[in-house]
């Protein structure tokens, strides 16, 4: 008998000896892991203890944790995800939480992956968390995120570049087909156009005078055959770009024998403010005439029911005022030349698109002729501009720099 | 050059040809037919034509080479080419060799017709000068060289002369009697604002600033007596090429230069 208890009082010796090596072994591990340890309790998420390194990565004594809970170490916004990570890890459905919030004594967050085990302690079902500090690691993640979203981002922009660069070079080849085409285009017809001419000049020659409907007809087959040469030219000034042979010359003549090129009808008046005093400007006088001739037939066209064109010429001081690369104001002298009538007006829409190449509100043309008369301009160290109101009429302004402002 | 003008019309479009040759004979001239360059240079040899109106794109020969060599065997034949669509180098080259000009297709036929009118015109010149003896000379130079030349020493009667009757130009002496020349080219001026006046003075240093204020009142340009005749035979010679290229569509300028003696006008001919 003695000798049982003696045994089993060795035995249970010998047990609390292993439990306390056990015990000491848990502690040294525990103590000693890299990771911050921190069990808490299923139920009231209240924390039983932790080791050393939780307590540092937290900012709270080891005496502090038992007062506290899951909710006092997580940013409130957080607090919903966290506690369900809890759940699912409680239920052993998740062994990692990673990239969990956590909240320090003095309110910073810092990020953790959480690695738990759910165990029973003194009858307590306990789950103990292993903290990991992977704010580091987040932030590398992040810089790595961002960096593959500018990357990804560039990547976008120069495809984009590379689309459009693509489309404008379609864009060019298709202009070069176009003028060619123009080219070959308008010889062929100028031919045929230029024989059509020459028959009605010639029948109004020989025809006797007093067959009216014969002429009106001629003078319809006449008019028709300058509409279709225009539109040809057009498409031919389009196509090709003229260098400008500018010498010094008096606008106002050119625009006196624009005005007198053109056929203008009876219900309009025309009114040309063209001072003697003008200085002689340096243009190509065959591009500028085109430009005004052109100016002049779209006053006149914008004005079916009749109504007044005006030209006026003046010089002006501050050409360079409206130039982006211009220092000096004021020391640009220009002349401008207004081409106004009382049409019908441009409605705000089709301003914008003015300009643009093949755009028309004509029953008959092809929406060149301002492109080119634009283009004849700027040739010219010119520019155009234009102000418009529906129902009231429009004005095209040329500036072009005077012979001291070249110097 | 004979009563009735003969016109080349070079165009390989045989509509193209026919309907201009028919306008050309309808309007009272003598018309000749090539289809090619080769055809036109053979005419120019054995038919002796007045002028040539020739289109730039025909296979073989081309308007412009064409041109070469009409004018290596024609020098003084007046040229007009025609084209739908002349390269910039093909009409600086056209310019180059001495055509008058290049003209768009369709072409403008009233255009043509008023140049080849103003060419069969008489070559006229008016003399506006008080010294009988300098007249006389000049008139004499200038009708042996094929110009019609009349003379005025009253400075009141100069506008009374130009009316009516064409003149090419008027050669002005700044000084004369009883009026300022500037004057009369003021009113020249005036009335005729594109007639090309040629200002003429014997005092080389008291007048310049005359000289310079007729230039800015628009004479054409002022040469000084005594005229050397080749540089005003030159000068006249200019302002004709140039009134019948200003028919064409091609602009007229003023030069509005001093020609001094030892510096002969420039002549845009080759």
């Amino acid at each position: 008998m003695a000798g049982g208890l003696r045994r089993e009082i060795a035995g249970r010796k010998q047990a609390e000896q292993e439990l306390k090596e056990s015990e000491q072994r848990f502690k040294t591990v525990f103590d000693n892991n890299n990771d911050g340890l921190l069990v808490s309790d299923i139920e009231d998420k209240k924390f039983l203890f932790g080791n050393p390194v939780i307590s540092r990565m937290l900012g709270y004594g080891e005496d502090e944790l038992p007062n506290l809970t899951v909710a006092d170490i997580h940013p409130a916004e957080d607090l919903a995800y966290v506690l369900a990570q809890f759940e699912k890890q409680a239920k052993k459905e998740v062994a990692v939480a990673e990239s969990i919030p956590v909240k320090r004594k003095d309110g910073s967050v810092f990020f953790a992956d959480i690695n738990s085990a759910p165990i029973t302690l003194g009858g307590r079902k306990c789950l103990m968390g292993a903290f990991r500090d992977v704010t580091v690691r987040k932030q590398v993640e992040e810089a790595v995120r961002k960096l593959n979203e500018e990357l990804e981002q560039k990547v976008r922009e120069r495809t984009e570049q590379l689309l459009a660069a693509q489309g404008e070079l379609v864009r060019a080849e298709k202009l070069a087909i176009l003028g060619q085409l123009a080219g070959s285009v308008g010889h062929e017809l100028r031919n045929p156009l230029g024989v059509i001419n020459n028959a009605v000049y010639f029948l109004k020659s020989v025809l006797p005078q007093d067959n009216e409907t014969v002429k009106e007809y001629l003078d319809i087959i006449k008019s028709e055959v300058d509409i279709s040469g225009r539109i040809i030219s057009d498409l031919l000034d389009f196509s090709r770009t003229k260098t400008p042979h500018a010498y010094p010359t008096s606008i106002s003549e050119i625009v006196k024998r624009s005005l007198h090129s053109c056929a203008i009808p009876e219900t309009v008046t025309v009114e040309a403010d063209l001072p003697d005093t003008l200085p002689p400007v340096n243009v190509d006088a065959v591009q500028m005439g085109q430009v005004f001739q052109n100016l002049i037939l779209n006053a006149v066209q914008a004005m079916q029911k009749g109504g007044s064109l005006r030209i006026s010429a003046k010089t002006i001081s501050d050409f360079g005022l409206q130039n982006a690369d211009s220092t000096k104001k004021g020391e640009h002298p220009a002349l401008e030349v207004a081409v106004s009538d009382t049409g019908e007006g441009i409605s705000p829409e089709n301003l914008k698109k003015l300009f643009h190449p093949l755009f028309t509100t004509k029953v008959r043309g092809i929406g060149l002729g301002l492109v080119v008369t634009k283009r004849n301009v700027e040739a010219n160290n010119g520019r155009l501009s234009v102000e418009s109101r529906e129902g009231e009429g429009s004005t095209f302004r040329i500036l072009l720099p005077l012979e001291e402002a070249a110097a | 050059m004979s009563a009735v003008m003969k016109i080349l019309v070079v165009e390989d479009d045989h509509q193209m040809s026919k309907t201009i040759c028919d306008i050309l004979r309808v309007k009272g001239y003598d018309t000749l037919q090539a289809y090619t360059g080769e055809e036109a240079v053979t005419l120019i040899r054995s038919a002796d034509p007045d002028c040539v109106l020739m289109d730039i794109k025909m296979p073989v020969m081309n308007g412009v080479e064409a041109l070469r060599m009409i004018k290596e065997l024609s020098p003084e034949i007046p040229v007009v080419l025609m084209s739908a669509f002349a390269t910039e180098a093909q009409i600086t080259e056209a310019q180059k060799l001495g055509a008058y000009t290049v003209l768009d297709k369709p072409i403008d036929i009233q255009m043509v017709l008023s140049f080849l009118s103003c060419l069969k015109r008489e070559k006229s010149i008016l003399i506006v000068d008080d010294d009988p003896v300098f007249s006389k000379t000049l008139k004499d130079i200038l009708q042996s060289r094929g110009y019609c030349v009349e003379t005025e020493a009253d400075p009141n009667k100069v506008l009374g002369r130009m009316e009516g009757d064409y003149k090419l130009a008027v050669l002005l002496d700044l000084k004369l009697n009883n009026r300022d020349g500037l004057n009369v080219l003021k009113s020249i001026r005036e009335k005729y604002p594109t007639k090309p006046v040629l200002l003429a003075t014997s005092h080389q240093e008291h007048i310049s600033d005359s000289l310079k204020q007729g230039l800015q009142i628009g004479a054409y340009a002022c040469l000084y007596k005594t005229l050397e005749t080749e540089t005003l035979l030159s000068t006249i010679k200019e302002i004709r090429r140039k009134k019948l290229s200003a028919l064409l569509g091609e602009p007229f300028e003023m030069p509005r230069r001093i020609v001094s003696e030892g510096a002969p006008a420039r002549d845009e001919k080759p």
